[in-house]
C-alpha cells in the first residue's frame, strides 16, 4: 500500500515529458546537430527541503557531518541549524547546498536518477503552451537573463509558484541552478584528437565546440556553470531535481 | 581560451555566496556513509575508496573499487573499443612506470576503469591485456556496473560523453592515489611530462 502510494504521488509530482528530437546547445560531435530524447518523468519542481529533511532522516549516512568530504564539500547543508534541522529555511524552497553525489543518492532512492543534460534542457526548452521553443522566445530569455543578473543573496521562494510549462513542470528557469547526471560530459575533444596536434590540448578542444546558438547566452551561462563544477561542490543556489522512466 | 574564461565568471558567480556562507563553517568530523565505506578500512574522509562499487576485471574477478588498498595506485579510466586515446593511455602509463626502478615498480599498481562496461566483458579486457602486454600481477582492467561509471568518473574529474557510432569523448587523467585512495597528483592530458607525478609517487615512500 505504502509503495504503491508513493508510486501514484511520483507520477503526479513528475509529469511526462513526451520523447523527441533535441538540438543541443553544444551538438555532442560536429555533424551532429540533433538528440533524440526519449520519454521521461521530470520532478515537477525542485527537490524542497522539507522533502531533503526526509531523505536525510531516512538516510543518515547523507546527514551533514555523515557525508564524508569526498562526496559533499564543507557546504554541505551548511545552512541547516543542525544535522536534520533546516533551522529557518521553509519547508517549501528548493534545498540547496547539495552535492552532486548527495542530490544524486537523493534521487536514486527516489527510484530515479538526476537528469540528463539533454533531458534538462529539452525540458526546460518547453514554453508555457508548446514543448520547445523557450531558447528561442524573447521573453523568456529576458526573464532568464534577468534571474542570473541578480546574483545569489536573495532569499528562495517556495517552488511551483507561478504557472507550469507545456508539460506542467515548474521552475526549470529563475529559481536555482540546478544538477545533472552528467554535468561533467561537455568535453572537449581534445583526447580524440590525432596524436601530435599542439599543444594546450584540453582548451583547444573546448574552444573547438561550437555553439549552436550564439545569442543564446542563457544556455551558455548554463553550460559554462557545468563544466566550472566538481562533483562534491556545494553551493547555497544549486540545487536539484529527479527524472524517472516513464 | 575564451569559454574558460567565462567558465571561471559562472564559477564566481556560483560560488561567491557560498564561500561567504560557508568560509568559516566548521569542518565537521567524516564518518562512514552507507553508500560507500568499505567497513573493514578506517578512510579518511577525502579517501575515493568511500564508493562502494563491485566490478569485475580481466579475469572475471568480483573486485572493488579499493582493490589495491595498502598501495599507492594509478588510475584512470578507458574503454577497450577506443581506438586512439586509449591505447596512448595504457602507453603513458607503461612509460611511467619504465622511469621507476624495479624496487618502485613492484610497489605500485594500477587499475584501469572501463567506461563502456557494456561492451567491456572480461574477454574484450582479457584483449586490451594481450595487446600492451600488461604485467596482470599489478595491473587490473575492471568494469564497474554501468550507472556506477559517471560516479568513478566524477571522484577522478574525468568528463565523458557517448557520440554517434559507438565511441567516447572523455577526458585522459591519470591519478595517483595513496595506500588509502586519498588522490595525490594527476596527469591531466595525454603525453604530459609523468615527472610532478612521479616526485609525487617517491614522496609517498
Amino acid at each position: 500500500m505504502f509503495v504503491l502510494l508513493a508510486i501514484t504521488q511520483t507520477l503526479l509530482a513528475a509529469p511526462l515529458v513526451q520523447g523527441g528530437s533535441h538540438q543541443p546547445f553544444y551538438p555532442p560531435s560536429s555533424g551532429q546537430e540533433q538528440v533524440k530524447v526519449e520519454a521521461f518523468r521530470l520532478d515537477a519542481a525542485p527537490v524542497t527541503v522539507g522533502e531533503y529533511r526526509a531523505f536525510v532522516i531516512a538516510n543518515p549516512s547523507w546527514a551533514r557531518g555523515a557525508a564524508p568530504p569526498i562526496f559533499a564539500d564543507a557546504g554541505y547543508l551548511s545552512q541547516w541549524t543542525s544535522p536534520t534541522d533546516p533551522g529557518d529555511l521553509t519547508p517549501t524552497e528548493p534545498v540547496t547546498g547539495v552535492s552532486w553525489f548527495a542530490a544524486r543518492a537523493y534521487c536514486r532512492a527516489a527510484g530515479g536518477d538526476l537528469p540528463t543534460v539533454y533531458q534538462w534542457e529539452y525540458a526546460a526548452d518547453a514554453t508555457a503552451d508548446a514543448p520547445a521553443g523557450g531558447r528561442k522566445d524573447e521573453a523568456t530569455l529576458a526573464r532568464i537573463l534577468a534571474w542570473y543578473g541578480e546574483g545569489p543573496g536573495a532569499a528562495l521562494r517556495p517552488v511551483s509558484q507561478g504557472s507550469p510549462n507545456y508539460w506542467g513542470i515548474y521552475d526549470m528557469h529563475a529559481l536555482v541552478w540546478e544538477w545533472t547526471v552528467d554535468f561533467n560530459s561537455l568535453l572537449i575533444s581534445a583526447d580524440v584528437r590525432e596524436a601530435g596536434e599542439e599543444e594546450d590540448l584540453r582548451f583547444c578542444g573546448a574552444g573547438a565546440l561550437s555553439a549552436r546558438d550564439v545569442e543564446d547566452y542563457a544556455s551558455f551561462m548554463r553550460f559554462a556553470l557545468r563544466s566550472s563544477l566538481e562533483a562534491a561542490y556545494t553551493t547555497e543556489n544549486l540545487g536539484f531535481r529527479c527524472a524517472y522512466a516513464p | 581560451m575564451r569559454l574558460r574564461t567565462l567558465t571561471s565568471v559562472a564559477l564566481c558567480l556560483l560560488t561567491s555566496q557560498a564561500m561567504a556562507a560557508s568560509g568559516d563553517a566548521p569542518i565537521e568530523p567524516a564518518s562512514q556513509a552507507s553508500i560507500g565505506p568499505q567497513e573493514s578500512l578506517a578512510l579518511p574522509g577525502d579517501s575515493i575508496y568511500h564508493l562502494d562499487v563491485d566490478m569485475v576485471d580481466q579475469r572475471g574477478e568480483t573486485i572493488a573499487l579499493s582493490v589495491y588498498a595498502g598501495k599507492p595506485v594509478l588510475i584512470s579510466m578507458f574503454y577497450a573499443s577506443c581506438p586512439m586515446a586509449c591505447p596512448m593511455l595504457i602507453a603513458d602509463v607503461t612509460a611511467l612506470e619504465d622511469k621507476l626502478t624495479a624496487e618502485e615498480r613492484a610497489g605500485l599498481r594500477v587499475l584501469l576503469v572501463s567506461l563502456d562496461p557494456e561492451a567491456d566483458t572480461p574477454e574484450e579486457l582479457r584483449g586490451v591485456v594481450e595487446r600492451h602486454v600488461i604485467d596482470q600481477s599489478r595491473w587490473r582492467l575492471a568494469s564497474p556496473p554501468e550507472p556506477r561509471v559517471r560516479d568513478i568518473a566524477a571522484l577522478l574529474g574525468i568528463s565523458y560523453q557517448a557520440i554517434e557510432g559507438g565511441e567516447l569523448h572523455h577526458s585522459s587523467i591519470i591519478t595517483l592515489l595513496d595506500s588509502q585512495g586519498r588522490i595525490i597528483e594527476k596527469l591531466d592530458g595525454l603525453q604530459q611530462s609523468p615527472e610532478p607525478l612521479l616526485q609525487a609517487l617517491r614522496a609517498l615512500e
